[in-house]
């Protein structure tokens, strides 16, 4: 083994154009694939975290089969377990966990909708009760902090505050500090939000904790303790949102889940970008290889006399095929190298993210990953590229190879 | 050397058997060797004269086991080439058969020395005693100091020499030589008629010779005159 590179290293050497003509092939080729695919890849994590989160939430609630829930309200004309616009039955203990465990849910929460009625002046409005504390669920489903619009965001240990939704602030005259009332207890307006178009949209948000308080005086029995009539849920990625919302409806039967369509169109663009890139790095490997491959044929042709003399003092056409491949290995090996140090290079010298029009707020990154994967390509297309050669110089008869001089 | 003798089994090397090539040029067919039969013992030394394009080179190709016979046989050692793998053949001329071409046929881009060693690789030597076999005989042959030349850097004479040494270096048991002195001066032709002798009278090896010019005939046990692809005895 140690003779054939030895051999292989000595021909390259000596036949500086020809080698440099073909590291410089692999270098190019390398260094175009490693780079491309890095500003392709960079390009798609940029965008896709834009596409990726648009969309990634839905909701699920069980529709009451009667007008009247399980739990029935006091004012069941009125009043009662609601999910948009649809009266709903509460949802078993323990759902939240299970569906938080599915792989394509990135987190859950558990959401109590109750319409209220103002005994006042008889205006009915909603209560969504969640748990503060930073729930991705909740924050794309509900609110988040950076829905306030006066006052500040509900806190874990915020008992007996509430937010308000900005329009019903507006329509009922309220104000951050104002005291308001709902089924005989009282709040204090801690913030008013608006969250804009969300799916678990409520007139007024407060702790979980505290809705089921509220809502338990207002239902007949028995008090309405760790359930919840909606769940919250954040997906990893709009491209498993479909499958997502299958999970939950297989682990609860009775639900019907609420989310907006826009996921879908995300996971298209999404997946056109992956085809994209992936169809680019393989036409680029492909290119490397074609050119290669000519390049190493051109030289065994080239060689054909060589070859014949070889064979003629005892070469065998496994030792021909071994020295032709190793040659091309050899080649690849080292343009592949020096094309992963250009591509770094130029990575992490020129300005790609201006020039490229990328609009992300970190570097573009060099990863190991595709490194090793450009690497390895050239190194295959080395293979690749000294195998039909080889095979080309092994069926020559050393004869003809002789008698062509 | 006979021709279509019954030779001792013992001391027979090499025989052809009505060996007969054709080459298809243009979609005509050429013969260029017709009814080659004859026999060559251990240690004999055999001239084969004629024109350009007798047929010589050809038939030192099929014994060489470098081309097959379109039909015929070749038997060396008691096996027939024709019949034997790429891979048996070349292992053949790795340890039994070496040829010396007319023109060289080094490689290029390797020195004296590599081109030399290429016939010892694959052999299973190490490096450090091919080192030794190869420079001892290149330094027999004179060429000690120009051991890490390039063929181009070597005078016709000293280039012949790298070839002769090139089949000697693995002491096969038949030589083969096509015109090995047909580019050479009378001296240096003297030299490699004497380096391509030498291992006949001391290791019993076989030559073949293939001439058109001057070879000392008198050296010879048999002498034959190839014609139009066909084999004679040469006459006085």
């Amino acid at each position: 083994m140690g003779d054939l590179w030895t051999c292989a290293g000595r021909e390259l050497l000596r036949r500086t154009g020809r080698t440099f003509a073909n590291v410089f092939g692999y270098l190019l080729a390398t260094a175009m694939m490693v780079g491309l695919l890095s500003l392709l890849l960079f390009s798609k994590d940029a965008a896709s975290g834009v596409l990726g989160s648009t969309g990634t939430h839905f909701i699920a609630f069980a529709p009451a089969c009667t007008p009247v829930c399980d739990v029935k309200a006091v004012d069941a004309q009125n009043e009662g377990f609601v999910a948009n616009g649809s009266e709903t039955a509460l949802i078993p203990a323990g759902a939240v966990e299970k569906v938080k465990r599915l792989s394509t849910v990135k987190d859950a929460a558990p959401y109590l909708s109750f319409r209220f009625k103002d005994p006042r002046d008889g205006h009915t409005f909603t209560v969504g009760g969640f748990v503060p504390g930073g729930n991705a669920a909740v924050a794309t489903t509900c609110c988040a902090e950076a829905h306030i619009v006066a006052g500040r965001f509900l806190q874990p240990d915020d008992q007996g505050a509430a937010m308000l939704d900005e329009a019903y602030a507006r329509s009922q005259d309220l104000h951050v500090g104002d005291k308001i009332t709902i089924a005989g207890l009282p709040f204090v307006v801690a913030g008013i939000v608006n969250p804009g178009v969300r799916p678990a949209r409520a007139d007024v948000y407060m702790r979980f904790s505290d809705a089921e308080r509220a809502i338990t005086r207002r239902v007949l029995s028995p008090p309405v303790r760790h359930v919840a009539n909606v769940l919250l849920v954040e997906v990893r990625s709009s491209r498993v949102q479909e499958q997502a919302i299958q999970s939950v409806k297989r682990l609860l039967p009775d639900t019907v889940t609420s989310t907006y369509a826009c996921y879908k169109p995300a996971a298209q663009v999404m997946g056109m970008q992956e085809g994209t890139v992936w169809l680019l790095t393989l036409l680029l490997g492909l290119c490397a290889v074609v050119l290669a491959l000519k390049s190493q044929l051109s030289s065994v042709i080239e060689r054909r006399r060589d070859i014949g003399i070889l064979k003629a003092i005892g070469w065998t056409d496994g030792n021909v095929v071994s020295l032709i491949l190793t040659e091309s290995i050899l080649q690849a090996l080292a343009g592949g190298a020096l094309g992963c140090l250009v591509a770094a290079a130029i990575l992490l010298l020129a300005p790609i993210k201006q020039l490229a029009g990328i609009d992300s707020p970190g570097p573009v990154t060099v990863s190991a990953l595709v490194f090793l994967s450009g690497f390895a390509l050239a190194l295959l297309g080395g293979v690749i590229a000294g195998v039909v050669p080889a095979l080309v110089a092994a069926r020559q008869r050393p004869a003809d190879s002789l008698r062509r001089v | 050397m006979r021709i279509d003798s019954e030779a001792g089994t013992n001391c027979l090397l090499l025989e052809c058997r009505d060996l007969r090539k054709t080459f298809v040029v243009k979609r005509q067919e050429i013969c260029v060797l017709e009814s080659i039969t004859f026999s060559v013992n251990r240690g004999e030394i055999v001239v084969l004269t004629g024109k350009s394009g007798a047929g010589k080179s050809t038939l030192l190709g099929i014994l060489a086991g470098l081309d097959r016979p379109t039909s015929g046989s070749a038997i060396f050692e008691g096996r027939p080439l024709e019949s034997m793998t790429n891979e048996a053949l070349a292992w053949l001329r790795r340890r039994d058969i070496g040829i010396v071409f007319q023109s060289f046929n080094l490689l290029p881009s390797w020195t004296a020395f590599e081109n030399v060693e290429a016939a010892l690789m694959h052999t299973g030597l190490s490096k450090s005693a091919r080192r030794q076999k190869v420079v001892a005989l290149l330094e027999a042959l004179g060429l000690g100091a120009r051991l890490d030349n390039l063929p181009a850097e070597l005078s016709v004479g000293e280039q012949q020499r790298v070839a002769v040494a090139r089949t000697l270096i693995h002491a096969p048991k038949l030589l083969l030589a096509d015109e090995p002195t047909g580019d050479v001066d009378p001296e240096t032709a003297q030299e490699i008629i004497a380096r391509l002798v030498a291992p006949v009278k001391e290791t019993g090896a076989t030559l073949i010779v293939a001439t058109h010019g001057i070879f000392p005939q008198e050296i010879a046990d048999t002498v034959f005159q190839m014609k139009d692809g066909r084999l004679a005895p040469a006459t006085e």
